[in-house]
C-alpha cells in the first residue's frame, strides 16, 4: 500500500499527532518514559526532541526501505535501525550535552523499545511514502514532546515550585511533593487524558439499549426483557 | 531464505559503519570531557592541592575498582593525600557507578564524591548519599570500609560502593604505604 497516509492530506498527517492522535494522551503509548522523565520541564524537552529525532529518522529510513525489507525480518530490521539512531543521539548528547545525557539516564537507551517509534514504523512508515512518513514522524514526535512538556510543567511547578529550574517563590516552600513522585505522575497523567478526551468530546463507547442504562438494575422493564417476558 | 538474511546483514553493516564513524569524531571529545570532570571533582574534594601527580606503574590489575591513582601535591611539592578514580559494578553493569575517593596520609579514606551514578534513579542516589555520609563523617580504614552499612532497597548499589572503597583503601596501603594497615 502506498498513498497519502490516511484521510485529510499532508497538514492533517502533521497535526493529528498533536492532539487528535496524540501518542501519549490518546493512543496511550510511551507511558514509561512519560512518567519517569516528566518531573522537570527541561528533561521533558530533551527527551521529547531526542525521541522526535529518532522517530523522524526511523520513519524516513523505514519508508525508504519498505519495498526492500522482507516481511519475515521486518521487526529485527526496524529494531536495528532504531537502535542505531538512538545510539547516535546518545553519543552526541554524551559528547556535547552531558548534563542532559546524565539527567535522561537509562531512559535514553530505552527509546529503542519505545512503542511509539516501533508502532509508527509498523503502522505507518512501512505502508506510506517518505514525505508522509516524515510528516507523521514530526507530528507524533511533537505530540510526544508537547504531552511531556505539559505534564512536566504541571509536576515541576506544583510539585517542586520551579519551572525549567527557575524557582517560583511561594510554591518553592509550599509544593505538593507527591506530584514529583510516581503516584503524582499517574494522577497528572490521568487528569490530562480526561482533559484531552473532554476537548475531543470523546467518551468511552456505551452499550446500546438497557445494557447502557444506569438504572437497569432497578428497572422493571429491563428485568422483563432479561427474563424474556418483553421483546 | 537468503534475501531476508542478506538484507538484515546489510542493514547491520551500514549502521555499524555509521556508528564507527560517529565514534571516531566523538570519542576524543568524550574522553576530554571525562578528564575535565575528574579534575574538577579532584579539585573540589581537595581544594588545597596545587597539583596532582598520576601514580606510575600502579598495580591497577590487582584492584578491580581502581581506574586511576593520583598524589595530591602541596605548594612545595609535598604529598597532601591520595586521590583514586574508582569504577564500581552496580545494577547496570561494570563502571555504572564512578566515583573519586580521597585518602589521607595514613591510608584512611576521608571522603568520596560520585561522578556518575548510572543505577536506578532515586534509590541509587539515596544509596550513594547514605554511604558517602558514613565515610565522610570520620573516614574509614579497611575494617571501617567493610563495615559500611548498605542502604535498604539498594543492596547492589551499596555493595558496589563498599567494594570500590575497600579496593581504594587496599590500593593506597599497598602502593603508597608499603603494605601498612
Amino acid at each position: 500500500m502506498s498513498g497519502n497516509g490516511q484521510n485529510g492530506g499532508k497538514p492533517s498527517i502533521l497535526l493529528r499527532g498533536l492532539i487528535r492522535e496524540n501518542p501519549v494522551l490518546v493512543l496511550i503509548l510511551g507511558t514509561c518514559p512519560t512518567l519517569a522523565v516528566s518531573t522537570q520541564a527541561s528533561n521533558a524537552i530533551g527527551m521529547g526532541f531526542a525521541a522526535t529525532f529518532v522517530l523522524v529518522c526511523s520513519n524516513v529510513v523505514i519508508s525508504l526501505l519498505r519495498n526492500v525489507i522482507p516481511d519475515k525480518v521486518r521487526i529485527p530490521c526496524y529494531i536495528v535501525l532504531i537502535a542505531g539512531f538512538v545510539t547516535v543521539v546518545q553519543t552526541l548528547l554524551q559528547a556535547y550535552v552531558y548534563s542532559l545525557y546524565e539527567a535522561l539516564g537509562i531512559y535514553l537507551p530505552l527509546i529503542v523499545v519505545n512503542c511509539i517509534i516501533l508502532g509508527r514504523a509498523e503502522m505507518f512508515a512501512n505502508k506510506n511514502r517518505v514525505a508522509d512518513s516524515l510528516l507523521d514522524g514530526i507530528g507524533m514526535g511533537l505530540g510526544f514532546t508537547l504531552a511531556l512538556l505539559v505534564m512536566a510543567s504541571i509536576r515541576e511547578i506544583l510539585g517542586s515550585g520551579s519551572w525549567f529550574g527557575i524557582a517560583i517563590p511561594w510554591l518553592r516552600k509550599n509544593g505538593i511533593s507527591v506530584l514529583t513522585m510516581a503516584p503524582g505522575g499517574f494522577i497528572v497523567f490521568g487528569c490530562l487524558i480526561a482533559l484531552v478526551y473532554r476537548i475531543l468530546k470523546r467518551s468511552p463507547p456505551k452499550p446500546e439499549g438497557c445494557l447502557g442504562c444506569p438504572v437497569r438494575d432497578t428497572c422493571v422493564k429491563s428485568k422483563k426483557i432479561a427474563s424474556g417476558e418483553e421483546a | 531464505m537468503i534475501k531476508p538474511v542478506a538484507v538484515l546483514l546489510a542493514i547491520c553493516i551500514v549502521i555499524a559503519g555509521v556508528l564507527a564513524a560517529l565514534n571516531e569524531v566523538t570519542a576524543p571529545v568524550i574522553a576530554d570531557a571525562t578528564v575535565k570532570r575528574t579534575e574538577t571533582a579532584m579539585r573540589e574534594i581537595m581544594p588545597e592541592a596545587y597539583g596532582f601527580r598520576e601514580a606510575e606503574d600502579a598495580p591497577y590489575g590487582s584492584y578491580a575498582a581502581v581506574r586511576g591513582a593520583y598524589e595530591a601535591l602541596g605548594a612545595d611539592g609535598e604529598t597532601l593525600g591520595y586521590i583514586l578514580n574508582l569504577g564500581a559494578k552496580g545494577f547496570n553493569g561494570r563502571d555504572s557507578i564512578t566515583l573519586i575517593a580521597l585518602a589521607g596520609l595514613d591510608g584512611r579514606i576521608l571522603g568520596t564524591r560520585t561522578l556518575v551514578n548510572g543505577d536506578t534513579k532515586g534509590k541509587g542516589d539515596l544509596a550513594a548519599a547514605h554511604i558517602e555520609a558514613q565515610i565522610n563523617a570520620s573516614g574509614v580504614d579497611l575494617a571501617g570500609a567493610e563495615a559500611v552499612d548498605a542502604y535498604t532497597g539498594a543492596t547492589i548499589s551499596s555493595n558496589a560502593y563498599r567494594a570500590a572503597v575497600i579496593d581504594a583503601v587496599a590500593f593506597v596501603n599497598e602502593y603508597w604505604l608499603g603494605g601498612a594497615k
